[in-house]
């Protein structure tokens, strides 16, 4: 007896403590206000919120990386008035009682996406990703803060430093230079390699006077075509030119001796007065979150006009003054109304022009990932190493997320699957799986379950998969298909039908 | 995406008999040039294969050679079977070909980057701030040529490698092309140009018209105004189509002979073009397949001009030769255009690295089959190729050629919204001397 006593007075005291945190904006809830108030400033009052299974879905996928399962489902509905906020810091920050297993999703996740980002589809990749996927998983689950990741990157000794990303991306210091710029600046300067860039200000002593930080690390490719290094640090050779290691933006050469220049470049790359770096961030945390940039076309920041970026210079420059903290500013995000806002369902062409200072919340195509880790969640599939009927483990995933990687589209609005991908989903060996009554271990606890009416059965599926309750015409329609059935076999069998229209509907690759 | 909108007109419980009903009459009449061609029916229908080469080829080793030139470096030039017409010496199966092939010698275009140039020469504009979403060439001749009731698409596009993101822009999602991929170069694997997962998962074709209608159902709670889901739905009608007919078995190459197969090449151009070939059979209008990099580099030649274009050339040339001879045999080439074009040409100056740079003022393209008088050379460069000193061709003539060449009005318009726009931007005319 008394032992409980303790124990629910430690309790407690550990959620005052938690209670008085939050009120300095340990939680991004200050900027989430300030995002908030800038928005309306810039594109009015926002759109509706959405309903509440809508935003456990949304937040679910974009920050642990799958759907919610049913329990998690009820367990938010628990959470009283505040539930959105505080379903945001448990996922976020792993309050509450799943922290090991949200910290870790949650960091898996972003790395993920990352890596996408440092590595977008069609890039000639050298070796195996896994090391910078590993690197960035532990860097976003300490917590790392974000200027003090990218200095990692900006700052590496061997080709296998962080993660082994100049490895990764072809081993030159030319390769590294532009991936860099691109990643962290949203610049693209690649043509500048060969020639003066013709409709932007590039030149090619930019990009490799950008090289040229780089021209000591040993090369990874025996390649007689890449540049040269001199000798001396801070310079390169290509093509009987020597170029000296400078800044973008600025035509001044590094003074000779001093620091060594990388530890120069990395105090001006991440700088908090370098504009793009902090902007160039926030802008992808808010297309991951949001579906579009602030300023959409992310990687050519450089061709934004004034107008177009002043909130995102405003909002980078609030990220910055906070200590470039990822997880408060994925918080303060999720935490807006924008975040929350329910997805248009405008009427027909109307919108030909004059949207561009609207803002609009699009369906969200979700990854390859995310696909798999969903369809795991949902049809509870076997998950432990040590089972071998485990599609994580045996393939399974690997393949399922090849074959939907082929197509993935420029930005999260973006569905570019084709016949392929949906064949897969269609008849690929996890679908059939899922829908045959021996194997499937969902539609097995839904159909066999005693205690459920046919009603149910339907709901449960339609919470499982879709994060929502069946319409009342969906449930009136789906109740029909059922009695049609002639007998109890065909009727079972119909329930594996039903799943597979779900895991098949638009609904389950686009969040709503 | 036709296919949800009216279905928003009738009740949800019709929606099982309607998808019954679709399913069922498009396998009552599979549309099969060869077969209607059978039942003593028109000739077959027109169609287009274009060899993309991204990265912009070099038109002195393939299409214009300027041997005794020092801008011509070592490529030699040989006769072909049309007397008076030279070709580089990397293209002796082409060269057999000439009487069936044009060569364009003088484009002369002004765009000079990969991902511009690639635009303007796949949609037939200029990039211009992006206002207006232009389609691929592709997407305008599936478009306009694609049957109301092929079980296939109008637009299929092969191991597709482009330095811009371009698709079918305003025409919408049922012209955007189906990629086939093939992630692998051996003929055997499992992934080479063929579409895996055609069997009807545990389950018949009473099993697919239930899904199809219970998807239908579902379809309706999508906005109705997101691209995202309409090209969902248009990509999963095609699917499901693609399913129910087996992709008309033009995937399964290995129904060919193995010297056939040999003679296109073993690597995943050469098996493309085959696979374009058995896809027109099939009533697809539009087949793309490109074709970017070989055993040793791309196109892109800044480095290695000489070596590089004959390691291309050893894929490209079975490949496009056996392509025209294999469409001849069939009876397919007086319907079927091959279109050879990249983004732009290559300097006439070597640089220092034995390499060619970007060069849009004067290169070549061929053209050849349906509507097309081969056998001819159009348009002359200068001796040393710097510059067009003959009839210059823009990419607005040359798409202009290309679709009346395929019975295309070319004066025509497409629509966009309320908006008219030209299928060919202004200045473009149709080059008559190409057209037979």
């Amino acid at each position: 007896m008394s032992k409980f006593v303790i124990f629910i007075t430690a309790l407690a005291l550990v959620s005052a403590a938690g209670a008085r945190r939050a009120v300095a904006d340990s939680h991004g809830d200050d900027l989430s206000r300030w995002i908030d108030q800038r928005g309306k400033d810039i594109w009015g009052p926002p759109p509706g919120p959405c309903d509440d299974l809508t935003f456990v879905r949304r937040v679910y996928l974009d920050l642990v990386g799958r759907v919610p399962s049913v329990s998690e489902i009820r367990d938010f509905r628990t959470l009283g008035d505040d539930r959105r906020k505080v379903l945001v810091d448990e996922l976020v920050f792993g309050e509450g009682p799943r922290r090991e297993l949200y910290t870790r999703l949650s960091a898996s996740s972003l790395a993920r996406y990352w890596r996408r980002i440092m590595l977008p589809p069609g890039t000639v990749v050298v070796g195996p990703t896994d090391g910078l996927e590993v690197w960035l998983t532990n860097a976003f689950r300490d917590g790392m803060p974000y200027d003090e990741m990218m200095r990692e990157f900006t700052l590496i000794q061997t080709p296998q430093s962080a993660g082994g990303y100049f490895q990764l991306v072809g081993g030159t210091p030319e390769s590294y230079a532009g991936n860099l710029s691109r990643v962290m600046l949203g610049v693209r300067l690649d043509c500048a390699q060969c020639h003066d860039h013709p409709f932007t200000n590039w030149k090619q002593k930019d990009f490799w006077g950008l090289a040229a930080f780089y021209s000591d690390i040993p090369g990874m490719v025996d390649n007689p075509d890449a540049s040269k290094p001199t000798g001396k640090g801070g310079e390169i050779r290509y093509e009987g030119t020597t170029y000296a290691a400078k800044f973008l933006w600025d035509d001044e050469r590094l003074p000779d001796g001093s620091r060594t220049p990388r530890v120069r470049l990395a105090r001006w790359m991440t700088s908090s007065d370098n504009p793009h770096f902090a902007s160039t961030a926030v802008n992808r945390f808010w297309q991951l979150l949001v579906g579009r940039g602030l300023y959409p076309d992310i990687e050519n920041l450089d061709l934004a006009s004034e107008d177009e970026r002043v909130f995102l210079d405003e909002f980078g420059q609030k990220f910055a003054e906070d200590g470039f903290h990822v997880q408060r500013l994925i918080a303060a995000i999720c935490k807006t109304d924008w975040y929350a806002a329910s997805v248009m369902s405008q009427g027909d062409a109307a919108s030909e022009s004059d949207t561009e200072e609207m803002f609009r919340r699009e369906l969200k195509v979700i990854s390859p990932e995310q696909v798999f880790d969903s369809l795991e969640q949902s049809l509870h599939l076997p998950i432990s190493r040590i089972d071998p009927s485990a599609p994580r483990w045996t393939g399974a995933r690997a393949q399922m997320v090849n074959r939907l990687g082929e197509a993935i589209g420029e930005t999260p609005e973006d569905y570019e699957s084709g016949i392929p991908q949906a064949l897969m989903m269609m008849n690929g060996k996890v679908t059939a799986d899922a829908i045959d009554l021996d194997r499937s271990r969902l539609l097995r606890a839904v159909v066999e379950s005693p205690f459920f009416d046919e009603g149910t059965r339907i709901e449960t599926l339609y919470l499982a998969v879709l994060t929502r309750e069946p319409s009342e015409a969906e449930k009136k329609s789906l109740t029909e298909y059922l009695e049609n059935k002639p007998d109890d076999t065909k009727r079972r069998k119909a329930f594996g039908e039903i799943l597979w229209a779900l895991l098949n509907s638009p609904e389950f690759v686009l969040c709503r | 995406m036709s296919m949800t909108r009216s279905f928003e007109t009738f009740s949800r419980r019709d929606v099982f008999r309607i998808a019954a009903a679709s399913l069922g009459g498009i396998s009552c009449s599979p549309w099969m040039p060869k077969l209607a061609m059978a039942a003593g029916a028109t000739r077959p229908p027109k169609a287009c294969i274009l060899l993309w080469m991204a990265g912009g080829p070099s038109q002195m080793e393939t299409l214009d050679p300027k041997p005794g030139h020092s801008n011509g470096g070592p490529t030699k030039a040989i006769s072909t079977a049309v007397s008076g017409i030279e070709l580089s010496q990397n293209l002796p199966g082409l060269a057999k070909q000439m009487n069936d092939v044009a060569l364009i010698r003088s484009m002369k275009t002004r765009e000079g980057d990969h991902g511009r140039a690639t635009q303007l020469m796949m949609t037939g504009y200029r990039p211009m701030g992006g206002m207006t979403d232009y389609p691929v060439l592709g997407s305008l001749i599936s478009h306009r040529l694609k049957p109301a009731d092929s079980p296939l698409p109008g637009f299929v596009s092969i191991a597709p490698f482009r330095l811009a993101n371009l698709g079918s822009g305003f025409l919408g999602p049922d012209h955007s092309p189906l990629v086939v991929s093939g992630a692998s170069d051996d003929p055997n694997a499992r992934a080479n140009l063929t579409i895996e997962n055609l069997d009807i998962a545990g389950g018949d074709r009473e099993a697919l018209v239930e899904r199809q209608g219970l998807l239908n159902m579902l379809r309706q709670g999508a906005p109705s105004s997101s691209l995202a889901a309409m090209k969902h739905a248009s990509v999963y009608d095609q699917a499901m189509r693609m399913v129910e007919t087996r992709g008309e078995g033009a995937f399964e190459l290995d129904e060919e002979k193995t010297e056939l197969r040999d003679a296109y090449g073993r690597n995943r151009f050469g098996q493309g073009c085959l696979l374009a070939r058995r896809l027109v059979e099939r009533g697809v209008p539009f087949v793309e397949v490109t074709l970017d990099r070989a055993a040793q580099g791309s196109w892109d030649s800044h480095l290695n001009n000489f070596s590089t274009v004959t390691s291309m050339c050893e894929v490209l040339d079975p490949a496009w030769s056996t392509l025209l001879s294999d469409l001849r045999d069939r009876g397919l080439l007086e319907s079927t255009m091959v279109v050879w074009m990249g983004e732009f040409g290559r300097t006439p100056k070597i640089n220092p690295n034995q390499g060619r740079d970007h060069f849009p003022d004067a290169w070549s393209v061929a053209l050849g089959g349906a509507g097309i008088r081969g056998g001819q050379v159009y348009g002359k460069t200068s001796k040393s190729g710097m510059e067009v000193s003959d009839n210059p061709v823009s990419a607005s003539d040359l798409f202009a050629t290309m679709l009346e060449g395929l019975g295309i009005d070319s004066s025509s318009d497409n629509a966009m919204g309320n908006r008219p726009i030209p299928l060919v931007d202004e200045g473009g005319a149709p080059i008559r001397e190409l057209l037979g």
